[in-house]
């Protein structure tokens, strides 16, 4: 637990001071609520999305109170050894905070999104105010490489919906389904093309739309016998012509 | 070696000292500083118009003059607010009162011309000049405010840079008619103003780009 009296300890104790949440429990003796024990690294986490959920009281601080914050201000003047202790307490508590914040991504991209946040705080060192607590500018900076990276997730999710909707194909067995089936599409239609109207109504009827001989026969005024030879007859044809055959030949 | 921990070796090699940035408030006092003297020296190698004895007198001349010095100072507050990470973004909204009362301000001289003199006083003739001046005279505070944006970060470049380029074009606007006379309600709103925003929306346009920043190699 935080020393009393430190913006840390602040912190925490308005933390726990929340209504139950997940995580939480009730002290049935008390009626307060209780934190579970927590590590070091589940209060970073919590700290720094309360940061991200809330208005932040970004009254001046003491560099005792934000010990982050004292590092970048001894990186501002040029100490590499304060600066790459700032950065790698920042990588870890980064990582909590993307994998929680952001839990459509993997583990390569959320140490890319990590890395990102690094380098912009890098080139953003000289807006931090010593001033002003340090939390709420780290966490601007990873909220909005965060939502960066939800926009390119995005992006990248239609991409895929529209490259699945392509004819092109690669060596994927799901993609050449496609191509199959456009294929075949327009062998079928080539094939239509070289029956009688009588044939392709009476296929459309039977076997397209599935009405029954008496059915057809009434809706086309032909009698059931002559629909039965001009379906039988079609689908003869049509076989010829998808397996090669000669229509002519087919026809018979 | 992990890659982040490669990277944290080539930023701490890129981690020269750096100079906190000032509040706000003071970059833009410089900022305005430097760009109203820009302005007064394209007035007076322009030569300042021949009746501004008398404008200096009108308080509607004032009153425009004000508001678009307002404007321009508060928009280069709230771009220069947008790029401090952990400041409310909502202080983008300083430039919008002024912004609006200078909007009004020529919306009344138009209504003023044309209770005096009529639907003549509304008529428009070309006057491409307007958007030249504008531009060359917001040309230094606009190359300015870049250089100063750059040394901070923003989430909205595209914002950040048209209140950039408002400011720009507002002080454009401001030194413009201290050198140009015709200044009919109607050419003022529709030519200078017009002006100001077309210059506007093409600086939101180039915002990412311009604000793009990469670390040096170590």
């Amino acid at each position: 637990m935080p020393q009393k009296g430190t913006r840390t300890f602040r912190l925490t104790r308005k933390l726990i001071r929340r209504p139950p949440q997940e995580g939480y429990t009730s002290d049935a003796k008390t009626g307060k609520n209780r934190a579970p024990a927590k590590t070091d690294r589940e209060e970073t986490v919590a700290a720094i999305e309360g940061f991200l959920n809330e208005n932040v009281d970004a009254r001046p601080v003491q560099a005792a109170d934000d010990p982050l914050g004292a590092l970048m201000q001894a990186a501002q003047s040029g100490d590499r050894g304060a600066y790459r202790s700032l950065l790698e307490r920042l990588t870890l508590r980064l990582r909590l905070l993307i994998r929680r914040r952001a839990p459509w991504l993997d583990r390569d991209e959320i140490e890319d999104l990590v890395q990102e946040t690094l380098i912009s705080v890098h080139l953003a060192r000289a807006s931090y105010d010593p001033a002003r607590p340090f939390l709420p500018w780290l966490a601007t900076i990873a909220r909005c490489r965060i939502a960066d990276a939800a926009r390119a997730y995005g992006r990248r999710a239609a991409l895929d919906v529209a490259m699945s909707e392509s004819v092109e194909t690669f060596c994927s067995a799901a993609t050449n389904n496609h191509a199959e089936n456009v294929v075949n599409f327009l062998a079928v239609r080539r094939a239509l093309g070289t029956l009688s109207p009588a044939e392709r109504d009476a296929l459309s009827m039977l076997r397209l739309r599935q009405l029954t001989l008496s059915e057809a026969s009434e809706e086309s005024g032909t009698s059931v016998a002559a629909l039965k030879v001009a379906v039988h007859r079609a689908g003869k044809r049509l076989r010829g012509v998808l397996e090669g055959e000669n229509p002519d030949e087919a026809h018979r | 070696m992990r890659r982040t921990d490669e990277l944290i070796d080539r930023l701490v090699c890129d981690a020269h000292p750096v100079r906190p940035l000032a509040s706000p408030l003071c970059r833009m006092m410089f900022w305005t500083a430097v760009s109203l003297a820009f302005a007064a020296l394209v007035v007076g190698i322009a030569s300042p118009r021949p009746d501004i004895a008398e404008k200096l007198a009108e308080p509607r001349f004032l009153i425009e003059q004000g508001m678009a010095l307002l404007t321009a100072v508060g928009a280069a507050f709230a771009s220069f607010a947008l790029v401090v990470p952990g400041l409310d973004s909502r202080l983008a909204m300083v430039a919008l009162l002024p912004g609006m009362a200078w909007i009004g301000t020529l919306g009344a001289g138009c209504v003023t011309d044309f209770l005096r003199a009529g639907s003549a006083a509304l008529g428009l003739t070309p006057d491409p000049g307007c958007i030249l001046y504008i531009a060359i005279i917001g040309s230094l505070p606009s190359i300015v405010g870049v250089v100063m944006l750059r040394r901070g970060l923003t989430a909205h470049p595209r914002l950040t840079i048209f209140l950039l380029a408002l400011a720009a074009a507002a002080i454009g606007n401001f030194g413009l008619r201290f050198f140009h006379v015709r200044d009919a309600g109607m050419m003022v709103l529709v030519w200078q103003f017009g002006s100001v925003l077309l210059l506007s929306a093409l600086g939101a346009l180039a915002g990412p780009r311009l604000l793009a920043r990469t670390v040096a190699a170590a």
